[in-house]
């Protein structure tokens, strides 16, 4: 599936919720709303992580690669929709 | 000059001295200077090595940086795609090969260094051929923790994590950085850079606390480590003799020794280093309080987990392989059987590797292995731990649950410490079985116990003691600073604590035969 950067608000919410999704079935016990930090705050490890990636690179059809795994870009659903968006 | 000696604290006051007495802007100079004299005065060919190191990957670095800035420039303005795709190409092909190459003559200065004999005497052992060992092969003091660091800063750049470093003085003042330079931590240049060359006032207060930590870890280090280590090793020296309890008791000590041993260097290092107004990284958080082993990997040596973490696991994890394989099998096993895989295939060479960085030889493989295994099943079977407590009624939120997961976790690094502190694998088997084949517990009211291990009751006593200071003052550390809430209180209790920790070290420290002083655990690594 790809992501296109022009995208009515419907489309882009459909696309945070999956990534919201995703999150939930690798981190059960992630809190997805308010502010904690993902990576930062410890919320999700390195194993989880890969399987992170591995599941956003296969439902939106991006390769992220070594220098897009930063704590910036994962600390926050908003972050992880803002890195799909620019790589797609 | 080891850390804990009157020439290096000597060596610190006057550096510190210095310090200060320079201008801010030009005061890394003097950490410079006196990095290199620490280096050069463990042994001045260690400074040819470290050298070697730190201009291969300042020069890849700078090398990335000037390819990056040249793809930017041929494709700023440029609107034809297939063209700016060609040239990033090229610009990919030509960081890696540069990448490569200076990440295996890093590796193999270090591999060199360390592993040569090793290869050679297995080479030995399973092709029966007879090459003779290298008897003069000098290994530079910390090679294993400045290699990571370079590495780790080629490879964030390469990544296009941060800019490089233009200067190759400040560099390599990150890299001799003689506080971390000799058991780590394994620090990263964005971070402790910023630190280093930025200007700092003179601050008392930091000074005074950095003080306290040194005397800290002086603490860990002389009354417990070194006390512990008598018993240890000649516990260890005479393996054959000893069984059930004897093994047990002694196992646990050697774990508290190892913490206590490794945990007080660091202290000493980050008190140090806040002489100089420089933050290191924090390397242990408490690691016997951890409940399960993955999360002991996250409190114990956090700068080595972290380093392996970032540039082993998530780039295997990430690479074409992984990624290949992870869907083969997501296609026919399912989604579950496809992140164990992605999450636990990568596990297999960091443990690998953890276990021969800490040294040359099978039994650190055993143990690098046997906690890959624990961190594996850990991982892998979650669901099923989570449904056998279900199954039992076990209530996982009571403290009798947390105390009983902590002393779990406790007894298996114990177990894996018997390879990580033996001879060889056969005498690791040994002691595994006289563990288990003798019960002799009333050896622990006998008195006996002042005989196994060299250490006669007064001194056993105060191991014992000073291992509860330990643990009561890391109790006060995971609720609160302890050196923030010694120093919030009145001149005279301030002042009491402090000489009472020094006049503990100097009276109650073990400085006599039967250890060597210079040799910190870590320190061989």
């Amino acid at each position: 599936m790809l992501v296109h950067l022009y995208m009515d608000n419907s489309k882009e919410e459909k696309y945070m919720d999956k990534i919201k999704e995703i999150l939930s079935d690798n981190c059960p016990d992630i809190e997805l709303e308010g502010d904690a930090k993902f990576i930062t705050g410890g919320l999700i490890d390195s194993v989880d992580l890969v399987a992170v990636i591995s599941d956003i690179e296969d439902e939106f059809g991006i390769e992220i690669s070594m220098e897009e795994i930063v704590p910036e870009n994962f600390d926050s659903v908003d972050a992880i929709w803002k890195m799909v968006q620019r790589l797609s | 000059m080891n850390f804990v000696s009157i020439q290096f604290i000597c060596f610190v006051c006057i550096a510190v001295l210095l310090y200060y007495v320079f201008p801010p802007k030009k005061r890394w100079w003097i950490i410079l200077l006196s990095s290199i004299v620490f280096y050069g005065l463990n042994g001045k060919i260690y400074l040819l090595y470290i050298a070697v190191t730190t201009v291969i990957t300042w020069l890849a670095a700078r090398y990335f940086g000037y390819l990056d800035f040249k793809l930017e420039k041929s494709i700023s303005g440029v609107e034809d795609k297939e063209l700016i795709a060609r040239q990033k190409a090229k610009n990919k092909r030509q960081k890696k090969l540069v990448m490569l190459v200076t990440l295996l003559a890093a590796l193999g200065l270090l591999g060199y260094t360390k592993y040569t004999n090793f290869i050679i005497s297995n080479i030995n052992l399973f092709t029966k051929a007879e090459f003779d060992t290298i008897d003069n092969i000098i290994v530079p003091l910390g090679v294993s923790f400045y290699t990571f660091m370079s590495i780790g800063y080629m490879l964030d750049v390469y990544w296009k994590k941060y800019e490089p470093e233009k200067n190759l003085l400040k560099y390599a003042t990150f890299i001799t950085y003689f506080p971390h330079i000799v058991q780590g931590p394994i620090d990263r240049y964005n971070k402790l850079a910023p630190d280093i060359f930025g200007e700092k006032k003179f601050d008392f207060d930091r000074l005074r606390s950095g003080f306290e930590l040194i005397i800290w870890g002086f603490f860990q280090k002389l009354v417990i480590a070194n006390r512990l280590n008598i018993f240890v090793d000649s516990v260890f020296s005479n393996y054959e003799d000893y069984y059930g309890v004897v093994w047990v008791v002694t196992l646990a000590l050697y774990s508290v020794q190892t913490y206590a041993d490794f945990s007080g260097c660091m202290d000493i290092a980050r008190g140090v280093s806040e002489l100089f107004g420089i933050t290191l990284q924090k390397n242990f958080d408490h690691p016997y309080f951890a409940k399960t082993i993955p999360e002991f990997w996250r409190r114990w040596h956090i700068s080595m987990g972290e380093w392996f973490k970032d540039y082993l696991f998530l780039p295997i994890s990430n690479s074409k392989f992984v990624k290949k394989n992870s869907k083969k099998i997501g296609k026919k096993w399912g989604t579950k059987a496809r992140r164990n895989f992605v999450s636990c295939f990568p596990v297999i060479f960091v443990w690998l590797a953890t276990g021969i960085w800490h040294g040359a030889g099978w039994t650190f493989l055993c143990w690098g292995i046997y906690h890959g295994i624990l961190t594996t099943c850990s991982t892998l079977f979650a669901d099923q731990f989570e449904k056998a407590n279900a199954f039992l009624h076990i209530k996982t939120d009571t403290f009798a649950w947390r105390l009983f997961q902590m002393i779990r976790t406790f007894t298996l690094c114990c177990i894996g410490r018997i390879f990580f502190r033996a001879e060889s694998i056969g005498v690791a088997l040994t002691i595994f079985k006289n563990m288990f084949t003798k019960v002799n517990l009333y050896m622990l009211f006998d008195q006996s116990i002042y005989t196994w291990g060299g250490l006669d009751r007064p001194d056993f006593m105060m191991a014992l003691i000073s291992i509860c200071i330990m643990w009561a003052v890391s109790m006060m550390q995971v609720r609160f600073s302890v050196r923030e809430k010694i120093n919030s209180q009145n001149i005279v209790f301030r002042y009491s604590i402090l000489y009472l920790a020094i006049f503990s070290v100097i009276i109650f420290g073990v400085y006599g035969s039967g250890y060597d002083a210079s040799s910190f655990i870590y320190g061989q690594f």
